[in-house]
Protein backbone atom coordinates (compact mmCIF):
# COMPACT_ATOMS: atom_id res chain seq x y z
CA UNK A 1 0.00 0.00 0.00
CA UNK A 2 1.39 3.35 -1.49
CA UNK A 3 -0.30 6.09 0.79
CA UNK A 4 -0.90 9.67 -0.81
CA UNK A 5 0.33 12.70 0.06
CA UNK A 6 -2.96 15.33 -0.97
CA UNK A 7 -2.52 17.91 0.99
CA UNK A 8 0.34 20.74 2.55
CA UNK A 9 1.11 23.14 4.41
CA UNK A 10 4.21 25.25 5.11
CA UNK A 11 5.15 27.66 7.30
CA UNK A 12 8.60 28.94 6.13
CA UNK A 13 11.12 32.15 6.42
CA UNK A 14 9.58 32.66 2.98
CA UNK A 15 6.16 32.92 4.18
CA UNK A 16 2.88 31.01 4.92
CA UNK A 17 1.73 28.42 2.29
CA UNK A 18 3.15 26.50 -0.58
CA UNK A 19 3.10 29.16 -3.43
CA UNK A 20 5.51 32.05 -1.96
CA UNK A 21 7.48 29.52 -0.93
CA UNK A 22 7.88 27.50 -4.53
CA UNK A 23 8.39 30.76 -6.01
CA UNK A 24 11.00 31.98 -4.66
CA UNK A 25 12.49 28.72 -4.47
CA UNK A 26 12.31 28.57 -8.23
CA UNK A 27 14.43 32.59 -7.86
CA UNK A 28 16.77 30.40 -5.58
CA UNK A 29 15.43 33.55 -3.40
CA UNK A 30 17.56 33.81 -0.05
CA UNK A 31 16.00 34.81 3.19
CA UNK A 32 19.05 34.14 5.61
CA UNK A 33 19.60 37.08 7.45
CA UNK A 34 21.05 38.28 10.65
CA UNK A 35 18.12 37.70 13.46
CA UNK A 36 15.79 39.93 14.74
CA UNK A 37 14.09 37.75 17.13
CA UNK A 38 17.00 38.91 19.96
CA UNK A 39 20.28 39.88 19.68
CA UNK A 40 22.38 37.25 17.63
CA UNK A 41 25.52 38.94 18.30
CA UNK A 42 26.03 37.26 21.37
CA UNK A 43 26.65 33.84 19.81
CA UNK A 44 28.88 31.94 17.56
CA UNK A 45 26.56 32.50 14.80
CA UNK A 46 24.39 35.21 14.71
CA UNK A 47 22.16 34.70 11.55
CA UNK A 48 19.23 32.68 10.75
CA UNK A 49 16.22 31.71 8.67
CA UNK A 50 13.56 33.40 10.15
CA UNK A 51 9.71 33.33 9.76
CA UNK A 52 8.97 37.14 9.64
CA UNK A 53 6.02 39.26 10.76
CA UNK A 54 4.37 36.19 12.15
CA UNK A 55 1.44 37.56 14.17
CA UNK A 56 -0.72 34.21 15.76
CA UNK A 57 -3.71 36.63 15.91
CA UNK A 58 -3.95 36.60 12.56
CA UNK A 59 -4.78 32.79 12.76
CA UNK A 60 -5.69 31.37 15.48
CA UNK A 61 -8.06 31.85 18.64
CA UNK A 62 -7.38 34.07 21.07
CA UNK A 63 -7.81 30.89 23.74
CA UNK A 64 -4.84 29.52 22.41
CA UNK A 65 -2.41 32.35 22.53
CA UNK A 66 -1.00 31.95 26.31
CA UNK A 67 -0.94 28.49 25.99
CA UNK A 68 1.20 27.94 22.92
CA UNK A 69 5.07 28.56 21.86
CA UNK A 70 5.90 30.09 18.49
CA UNK A 71 6.42 26.15 17.04
CA UNK A 72 3.11 25.19 18.10
CA UNK A 73 1.57 28.40 16.66
CA UNK A 74 2.92 27.07 13.61
CA UNK A 75 2.55 23.58 13.54
CA UNK A 76 -1.15 24.79 13.86
CA UNK A 77 -1.28 27.30 11.18
CA UNK A 78 0.02 24.41 8.61
CA UNK A 79 -2.60 21.44 10.31
CA UNK A 80 -5.21 24.01 9.08
CA UNK A 81 -3.58 24.79 5.52
CA UNK A 82 -2.72 21.10 4.88
CA UNK A 83 -6.40 20.12 5.89
CA UNK A 84 -7.66 22.68 3.40
CA UNK A 85 -5.23 21.77 0.48
CA UNK A 86 -6.87 18.16 0.60
CA UNK A 87 -10.57 18.89 1.29
CA UNK A 88 -10.86 16.20 2.77
CA UNK A 89 -15.08 15.76 3.15
CA UNK A 90 -16.84 16.20 6.51
CA UNK A 91 -17.08 13.29 7.96
CA UNK A 92 -15.08 10.93 5.86
CA UNK A 93 -13.05 9.69 8.56
CA UNK A 94 -14.02 8.38 12.15
CA UNK A 95 -11.91 10.26 14.99
CA UNK A 96 -10.52 7.22 16.02
CA UNK A 97 -9.61 6.40 12.32
CA UNK A 98 -7.27 9.92 11.70
CA UNK A 99 -3.75 10.09 13.58
CA UNK A 100 -1.47 12.71 14.40
CA UNK A 101 2.60 11.87 14.38
CA UNK A 102 4.66 14.76 14.47
CA UNK A 103 8.69 15.08 14.95
CA UNK A 104 10.35 17.95 17.12
CA UNK A 105 14.03 18.86 18.04
CA UNK A 106 13.39 21.07 21.42
CA UNK A 107 9.59 21.48 21.82
CA UNK A 108 8.53 25.20 22.99
CA UNK A 109 12.12 26.26 23.57
CA UNK A 110 11.00 30.48 24.13
CA UNK A 111 7.53 29.73 25.93
CA UNK A 112 10.34 27.18 28.45
CA UNK A 113 12.59 30.16 28.49
CA UNK A 114 10.29 32.76 29.22
CA UNK A 115 9.11 30.42 32.53
CA UNK A 116 12.00 29.62 33.41
CA UNK A 117 12.74 33.32 33.66
CA UNK A 118 9.43 33.81 35.61
CA UNK A 119 10.84 31.26 38.07
CA UNK A 120 13.87 33.06 38.78
CA UNK A 121 13.02 36.34 38.96
CA UNK A 122 9.41 36.31 40.14
CA UNK A 123 8.92 33.43 42.17
CA UNK A 124 6.90 30.15 41.52
CA UNK A 125 3.64 31.53 41.82
CA UNK A 126 4.42 33.29 38.52
CA UNK A 127 4.75 30.39 36.03
CA UNK A 128 2.23 29.18 33.90
CA UNK A 129 -0.06 25.68 34.34
CA UNK A 130 0.11 26.19 30.65
CA UNK A 131 4.34 25.45 30.77
CA UNK A 132 2.85 21.81 32.16
CA UNK A 133 2.73 21.09 28.33
CA UNK A 134 3.18 23.54 26.00
CA UNK A 135 7.41 23.06 26.73
CA UNK A 136 7.12 19.57 25.68
CA UNK A 137 8.05 17.66 22.26
CA UNK A 138 5.17 16.52 22.33
CA UNK A 139 2.96 19.56 22.57
CA UNK A 140 2.51 20.30 18.48
CA UNK A 141 0.71 16.35 18.10
CA UNK A 142 -1.07 17.18 21.37
CA UNK A 143 -2.57 20.34 19.75
CA UNK A 144 -2.94 19.83 16.50
CA UNK A 145 -4.96 16.09 17.59
CA UNK A 146 -7.30 18.51 20.47
CA UNK A 147 -7.89 21.21 17.88
CA UNK A 148 -9.28 19.03 14.60
CA UNK A 149 -10.26 15.68 16.62
CA UNK A 150 -8.09 13.31 15.22
CA UNK A 151 -8.34 10.52 18.00
CA UNK A 152 -6.27 7.58 16.74
CA UNK A 153 -2.67 7.23 17.69
CA UNK A 154 -1.07 9.72 18.33
CA UNK A 155 3.01 10.00 18.26
CA UNK A 156 5.79 12.66 18.83
CA UNK A 157 9.26 11.01 17.34
CA UNK A 158 12.96 13.19 18.18
CA UNK A 159 15.37 11.67 15.50
CA UNK A 160 16.95 15.12 15.41
CA UNK A 161 17.16 16.18 12.02
CA UNK A 162 15.47 13.24 10.47
CA UNK A 163 12.25 13.61 12.82
CA UNK A 164 10.00 15.12 10.10
CA UNK A 165 10.44 12.37 7.44
CA UNK A 166 10.33 9.81 10.38
CA UNK A 167 6.66 11.20 10.89
CA UNK A 168 5.60 10.83 7.71
CA UNK A 169 7.24 7.00 7.36
CA UNK A 170 5.58 6.74 10.51
CA UNK A 171 2.14 7.78 8.88
CA UNK A 172 2.39 4.86 6.40
CA UNK A 173 3.43 2.36 9.14
CA UNK A 174 -0.09 3.60 10.79
CA UNK A 175 -2.18 3.72 7.37
CA UNK A 176 -1.11 -0.25 7.43
CA UNK A 177 -2.79 -1.18 10.55
CA UNK A 178 -6.04 1.11 12.39
CA UNK A 179 -5.51 4.41 10.45
CA UNK A 180 -7.09 5.56 7.40
CA UNK A 181 -5.78 9.29 7.76
CA UNK A 182 -3.14 10.85 9.56
CA UNK A 183 -1.43 14.29 10.03
CA UNK A 184 1.81 14.07 9.95
CA UNK A 185 5.56 16.27 9.86
CA UNK A 186 7.14 18.52 11.85
CA UNK A 187 7.61 22.37 12.79
CA UNK A 188 10.30 23.63 14.33
CA UNK A 189 11.70 26.64 15.90
CA UNK A 190 15.08 27.43 17.92
CA UNK A 191 14.40 30.95 17.52
CA UNK A 192 15.15 32.33 21.43
CA UNK A 193 18.50 33.05 23.43
CA UNK A 194 17.82 29.43 25.20
CA UNK A 195 17.50 27.34 22.19
CA UNK A 196 20.18 29.55 19.87
CA UNK A 197 22.38 28.28 23.21
CA UNK A 198 21.57 24.53 23.28
CA UNK A 199 22.57 24.78 19.41
CA UNK A 200 25.14 27.01 18.94
CA UNK A 201 27.02 25.25 21.53
CA UNK A 202 27.65 22.01 18.90
CA UNK A 203 29.96 24.05 17.17
CA UNK A 204 28.51 23.14 13.69
CA UNK A 205 26.98 25.88 12.67
CA UNK A 206 28.43 28.14 10.31
CA UNK A 207 30.92 30.97 11.25
CA UNK A 208 30.71 32.79 8.15
CA UNK A 209 28.52 36.30 9.66
CA UNK A 210 27.68 36.56 5.73
CA UNK A 211 23.99 35.42 4.99
CA UNK A 212 24.30 34.96 1.41
CA UNK A 213 27.47 32.88 1.41
CA UNK A 214 27.15 30.75 5.56
CA UNK A 215 25.19 27.66 4.44
CA UNK A 216 26.32 26.38 0.92
CA UNK A 217 26.02 22.59 1.53
CA UNK A 218 28.84 20.32 -0.91
CA UNK A 219 30.81 23.83 -1.00
CA UNK A 220 34.68 23.26 -0.21
CA UNK A 221 34.22 26.35 2.01
CA UNK A 222 31.44 24.57 4.08
CA UNK A 223 32.04 25.66 7.40
CA UNK A 224 28.45 24.65 8.99
CA UNK A 225 25.14 24.98 8.69
CA UNK A 226 22.77 28.24 9.17
CA UNK A 227 19.49 27.37 11.28
CA UNK A 228 15.50 28.01 9.72
CA UNK A 229 12.48 28.35 11.43
CA UNK A 230 9.09 26.59 10.20
CA UNK A 231 8.11 23.41 8.43
CA UNK A 232 5.82 21.44 6.91
CA UNK A 233 2.57 19.37 8.39
CA UNK A 234 1.16 16.82 5.43
CA UNK A 235 -2.23 14.71 5.01
CA UNK A 236 -1.20 11.37 4.61
CA UNK A 237 -4.00 9.26 3.22
CA UNK A 238 -4.60 5.25 2.50
CA UNK A 239 -4.95 5.85 -1.39
CA UNK A 240 -8.37 3.69 -1.50
CA UNK A 241 -10.02 6.74 0.39
CA UNK A 242 -9.02 9.77 -1.37
CA UNK A 243 -11.84 8.97 -4.22
CA UNK A 244 -11.37 11.75 -7.03
CA UNK A 245 -9.47 13.78 -5.18
CA UNK A 246 -6.31 14.54 -6.28
CA UNK A 247 -2.66 13.75 -4.64
CA UNK A 248 0.69 15.59 -5.06
CA UNK A 249 2.84 11.97 -4.74
CA UNK A 250 2.36 8.37 -3.67
CA UNK A 251 5.00 6.98 -0.76
CA UNK A 252 6.46 4.42 -2.55
CA UNK A 253 9.61 3.60 -0.15
CA UNK A 254 11.30 4.72 2.73
CA UNK A 255 14.33 3.44 5.36
CA UNK A 256 16.21 4.47 8.29
CA UNK A 257 19.69 2.97 9.11
CA UNK A 258 21.98 4.17 11.79
CA UNK A 259 25.73 4.44 11.55
CA UNK A 260 25.66 3.72 15.54
CA UNK A 261 29.61 4.09 17.43
CA UNK A 262 30.99 2.37 14.17
CA UNK A 263 30.48 5.04 11.83
CA UNK A 264 31.53 3.67 9.12
CA UNK A 265 29.67 6.98 7.26
CA UNK A 266 27.99 3.86 4.93
CA UNK A 267 24.31 4.18 6.94
CA UNK A 268 23.51 6.62 4.17
CA UNK A 269 24.23 4.82 1.51
CA UNK A 270 22.28 1.36 2.72
CA UNK A 271 19.39 3.81 3.53
CA UNK A 272 19.16 4.56 -0.05
CA UNK A 273 19.39 1.20 -1.17
CA UNK A 274 16.92 -0.31 1.04
CA UNK A 275 14.38 2.48 -0.10
CA UNK A 276 14.60 2.08 -3.28
CA UNK A 277 14.38 -1.64 -2.62
CA UNK A 278 11.18 -1.07 -0.49
CA UNK A 279 10.05 1.38 -3.70
CA UNK A 280 11.01 -1.36 -6.17
CA UNK A 281 12.40 0.97 -8.67
CA UNK A 282 16.00 0.64 -9.70
CA UNK A 283 18.57 3.75 -9.15
CA UNK A 284 17.74 4.78 -12.69
CA UNK A 285 14.38 5.25 -12.55
CA UNK A 286 14.88 8.08 -9.88
CA UNK A 287 14.88 11.70 -11.61
CA UNK A 288 15.78 13.54 -8.81
CA UNK A 289 17.31 13.31 -5.49
CA UNK A 290 17.18 15.94 -2.45
CA UNK A 291 20.15 15.92 -0.85
CA UNK A 292 20.02 16.24 3.36
CA UNK A 293 22.82 19.08 2.35
CA UNK A 294 24.32 19.38 6.49
CA UNK A 295 27.05 22.17 5.78
CA UNK A 296 30.05 20.34 6.89
CA UNK A 297 32.30 19.86 4.56
CA UNK A 298 32.89 15.72 6.46
CA UNK A 299 29.20 15.38 6.42
CA UNK A 300 28.86 17.05 3.02
CA UNK A 301 31.55 14.45 1.54
CA UNK A 302 29.86 11.70 3.19
CA UNK A 303 26.91 12.47 1.14
CA UNK A 304 28.56 13.07 -2.08
CA UNK A 305 29.90 9.57 -1.82
CA UNK A 306 26.71 7.67 -0.98
CA UNK A 307 24.85 9.43 -3.83
CA UNK A 308 27.65 8.56 -5.99
CA UNK A 309 28.17 4.71 -4.83
CA UNK A 310 24.30 4.21 -6.09
CA UNK A 311 24.13 6.47 -8.74
CA UNK A 312 27.20 6.51 -10.14
CA UNK A 313 29.00 10.08 -11.41
CA UNK A 314 26.86 12.66 -12.41
CA UNK A 315 24.20 9.80 -12.68
CA UNK A 316 21.05 12.09 -11.17
CA UNK A 317 19.92 15.43 -10.81
CA UNK A 318 20.95 16.00 -7.04
CA UNK A 319 19.34 19.04 -5.45
CA UNK A 320 19.68 21.33 -2.37
CA UNK A 321 16.43 23.66 -1.90
CA UNK A 322 16.84 24.03 1.41
CA UNK A 323 20.15 26.52 0.64
CA UNK A 324 18.27 29.58 0.63
CA UNK A 325 16.44 28.83 4.53
CA UNK A 326 18.62 27.03 6.24
CA UNK A 327 17.71 23.75 8.52
CA UNK A 328 14.68 23.62 9.92
CA UNK A 329 15.82 21.50 12.68
CA UNK A 330 13.79 18.13 12.53
CA UNK A 331 10.99 20.28 10.29
CA UNK A 332 13.45 20.28 7.13
CA UNK A 333 13.33 16.89 6.13
CA UNK A 334 9.50 17.58 6.41
CA UNK A 335 9.59 20.26 4.13
CA UNK A 336 12.13 18.54 1.58
CA UNK A 337 9.44 15.65 1.54
CA UNK A 338 6.92 18.67 1.24
CA UNK A 339 9.07 20.22 -1.56
CA UNK A 340 9.55 16.75 -3.58
CA UNK A 341 6.01 15.94 -3.07
CA UNK A 342 5.57 19.77 -5.19
CA UNK A 343 8.34 19.08 -7.79
CA UNK A 344 6.44 15.53 -8.60
CA UNK A 345 2.99 17.49 -8.63
CA UNK A 346 4.55 20.37 -10.66
CA UNK A 347 7.19 18.55 -12.76
CA UNK A 348 9.94 20.94 -11.88
CA UNK A 349 13.23 20.50 -9.97
CA UNK A 350 14.07 23.71 -7.74
CA UNK A 351 17.13 24.47 -7.99
CA UNK A 352 20.06 24.99 -5.34
CA UNK A 353 21.60 28.46 -5.99
CA UNK A 354 25.18 28.28 -8.24
CA UNK A 355 28.66 28.36 -6.02
CA UNK A 356 31.56 26.22 -6.57
CA UNK A 357 30.99 22.71 -5.78
CA UNK A 358 33.62 20.62 -2.97
CA UNK A 359 35.89 17.56 -5.16
CA UNK A 360 33.98 14.63 -3.46
CA UNK A 361 30.64 17.04 -4.48
CA UNK A 362 31.80 17.73 -7.88
CA UNK A 363 31.02 14.07 -9.14
CA UNK A 364 27.51 15.34 -8.19
CA UNK A 365 24.81 16.69 -11.04
CA UNK A 366 23.61 19.66 -9.27
CA UNK A 367 20.67 21.34 -10.52
CA UNK A 368 21.81 25.20 -10.11
CA UNK A 369 18.29 26.56 -12.58
CA UNK A 370 14.68 25.38 -12.32
CA UNK A 371 14.59 22.51 -14.49
CA UNK A 372 10.99 21.36 -16.58
CA UNK A 373 11.15 18.26 -17.34
CA UNK A 374 9.87 14.42 -15.98
CA UNK A 375 9.55 14.39 -12.21
CA UNK A 376 8.04 11.02 -11.46
CA UNK A 377 10.23 9.30 -8.76
CA UNK A 378 12.18 11.46 -6.35
CA UNK A 379 14.50 10.90 -3.53
CA UNK A 380 14.74 12.83 -0.07
CA UNK A 381 16.87 12.43 2.04
CA UNK A 382 17.47 13.26 5.47
CA UNK A 383 20.40 12.99 8.55
CA UNK A 384 20.52 13.92 11.77
CA UNK A 385 23.16 14.24 14.74
CA UNK A 386 24.36 11.11 16.16
CA UNK A 387 24.00 8.57 13.21
CA UNK A 388 19.88 9.00 11.79
CA UNK A 389 20.01 8.80 8.16
CA UNK A 390 16.36 8.46 6.62
CA UNK A 391 15.68 7.85 2.71
CA UNK A 392 11.98 8.37 1.22
CA UNK A 393 11.37 7.27 -2.33
CA UNK A 394 7.87 9.58 -3.61
CA UNK A 395 6.64 9.12 -7.18
CA UNK A 396 3.83 10.55 -8.95
CA UNK A 397 0.41 9.13 -7.90
CA UNK A 398 -1.43 6.35 -10.44
CA UNK A 399 -4.66 6.79 -11.13
CA UNK A 400 -5.54 3.44 -10.74
CA UNK A 401 -5.84 2.18 -6.90
CA UNK A 402 -2.96 0.30 -5.57
CA UNK A 403 -4.45 -3.33 -4.31
CA UNK A 404 -1.49 -4.16 -2.27
CA UNK B 1 -14.32 39.25 45.22
CA UNK B 2 -17.41 39.24 42.73
CA UNK B 3 -18.12 38.78 39.47
CA UNK B 4 -16.82 40.84 37.97
CA UNK B 5 -13.10 40.46 39.46
CA UNK B 6 -13.45 36.87 38.62
CA UNK B 7 -14.25 37.69 34.83
CA UNK B 8 -11.27 39.39 34.93
CA UNK B 9 -9.20 36.73 35.81
CA UNK B 10 -10.81 34.19 33.68
CA UNK B 11 -10.27 36.89 30.98
CA UNK B 12 -6.50 37.14 31.80
CA UNK B 13 -6.41 33.41 31.18
CA UNK B 14 -8.33 32.73 28.35
CA UNK B 15 -6.40 35.79 26.62
CA UNK B 16 -9.78 37.43 25.64
CA UNK B 17 -11.47 35.26 24.14
CA UNK B 18 -13.81 35.79 20.84
CA UNK B 19 -15.88 32.63 21.28
CA UNK B 20 -17.78 34.71 24.11
CA UNK B 21 -17.94 37.90 25.33
CA UNK B 22 -15.76 37.84 28.77
CA UNK B 23 -15.23 41.43 28.67
CA UNK B 24 -19.20 42.19 29.20
CA UNK B 25 -20.73 39.77 30.73
CA UNK B 26 -20.55 36.15 32.01
CA UNK B 27 -23.09 34.15 32.97
CA UNK B 28 -22.14 32.64 36.98
CA UNK B 29 -24.36 29.77 36.17
CA UNK B 30 -22.70 28.92 32.93
CA UNK B 31 -20.33 26.01 33.24
CA UNK B 32 -16.46 26.52 32.55
CA UNK B 33 -16.60 23.61 30.50
CA UNK B 34 -19.47 25.03 27.74
CA UNK B 35 -17.20 28.19 27.93
CA UNK B 36 -14.00 26.43 26.61
CA UNK B 37 -12.20 25.96 30.27
CA UNK B 38 -10.49 22.82 30.17
CA UNK B 39 -8.61 21.45 33.43
CA UNK B 40 -5.04 22.87 32.84
CA UNK B 41 -6.92 26.55 31.76
CA UNK B 42 -9.11 26.19 35.51
CA UNK B 43 -5.77 25.36 36.99
CA UNK B 44 -4.07 28.38 35.52
CA UNK B 45 -7.39 30.53 36.68
CA UNK B 46 -6.33 29.45 40.57
CA UNK B 47 -3.06 30.18 39.59
CA UNK B 48 -3.85 33.75 38.62
CA UNK B 49 -6.13 34.08 42.18
CA UNK B 50 -3.46 33.37 43.99
CA UNK B 51 -1.24 35.51 42.70
CA UNK B 52 -2.67 38.65 42.01
CA UNK B 53 -5.85 38.31 44.82
CA UNK B 54 -4.11 36.29 47.71
CA UNK B 55 -6.60 33.65 47.14
CA UNK B 56 -5.29 30.11 48.19
CA UNK B 57 -7.42 27.22 46.87
CA UNK B 58 -6.39 23.42 46.26
CA UNK B 59 -6.52 22.06 43.08
CA UNK B 60 -9.32 19.50 44.11
CA UNK B 61 -11.85 22.31 44.29
CA UNK B 62 -12.10 22.02 40.65
CA UNK B 63 -14.24 18.42 41.14
CA UNK B 64 -16.76 20.53 42.59
CA UNK B 65 -16.58 24.01 41.45
CA UNK B 66 -17.45 23.89 37.84
CA UNK B 67 -19.48 27.20 37.04
CA UNK B 68 -17.88 30.70 37.92
CA UNK B 69 -20.81 31.07 40.73
CA UNK B 70 -19.36 27.84 42.51
CA UNK B 71 -15.87 29.20 42.64
CA UNK B 72 -17.08 32.20 43.78
CA UNK B 73 -18.94 30.26 46.72
CA UNK B 74 -15.77 28.35 47.48
CA UNK B 75 -14.01 31.64 47.59
CA UNK B 76 -15.96 33.41 49.87
CA UNK B 77 -16.12 29.51 51.67
CA UNK B 78 -12.38 29.96 51.90
CA UNK B 79 -12.35 33.48 53.29
CA UNK B 80 -14.68 32.96 56.08
CA UNK B 81 -12.56 30.06 57.51
CA UNK B 82 -9.64 32.36 57.20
Amino acid sequence: MRPHITGLGVVTPFGIGVDPYWSALLESANAIGPITRFDGGRYATGIAGEHPGFDPRDHLPARLLPQTDRVTQFALVATRDALDDAAIPDGAYAEHASAVVTANNGGGFEFAQKEMQALWSRGPAHVSAYQSFAWFYAVNTGQISIRHNLRGAARALVTDDTGGMEAVGQARRQLRHDCELVLAGAVDTNLCPWGWSAYTSAGLMATDPDPRTAYRPFSPHADGFVSGEGGAIMTVERPDRTGSRAAYAAIAGFASTFDGVARDGRGLERAIRVALDDAEVDAGDVDVVFADGFGTREMDDREARAITAVFGSGGVPVTVPKTGIGRLGCAGSALDVATACLAIAKQVVPPTPRYELSEAASALHVVDHPAAGRVHTALVLARGRGGFNSAMVLTKPHTELDSD
Amino acid sequence: MNIDTLTAVLREVAGEDETFDLATHVDPDTSFDDIGFDSIALLEVLNVLKREHGVQLDDDVLEHAKTPAALLDVIEEERDAA
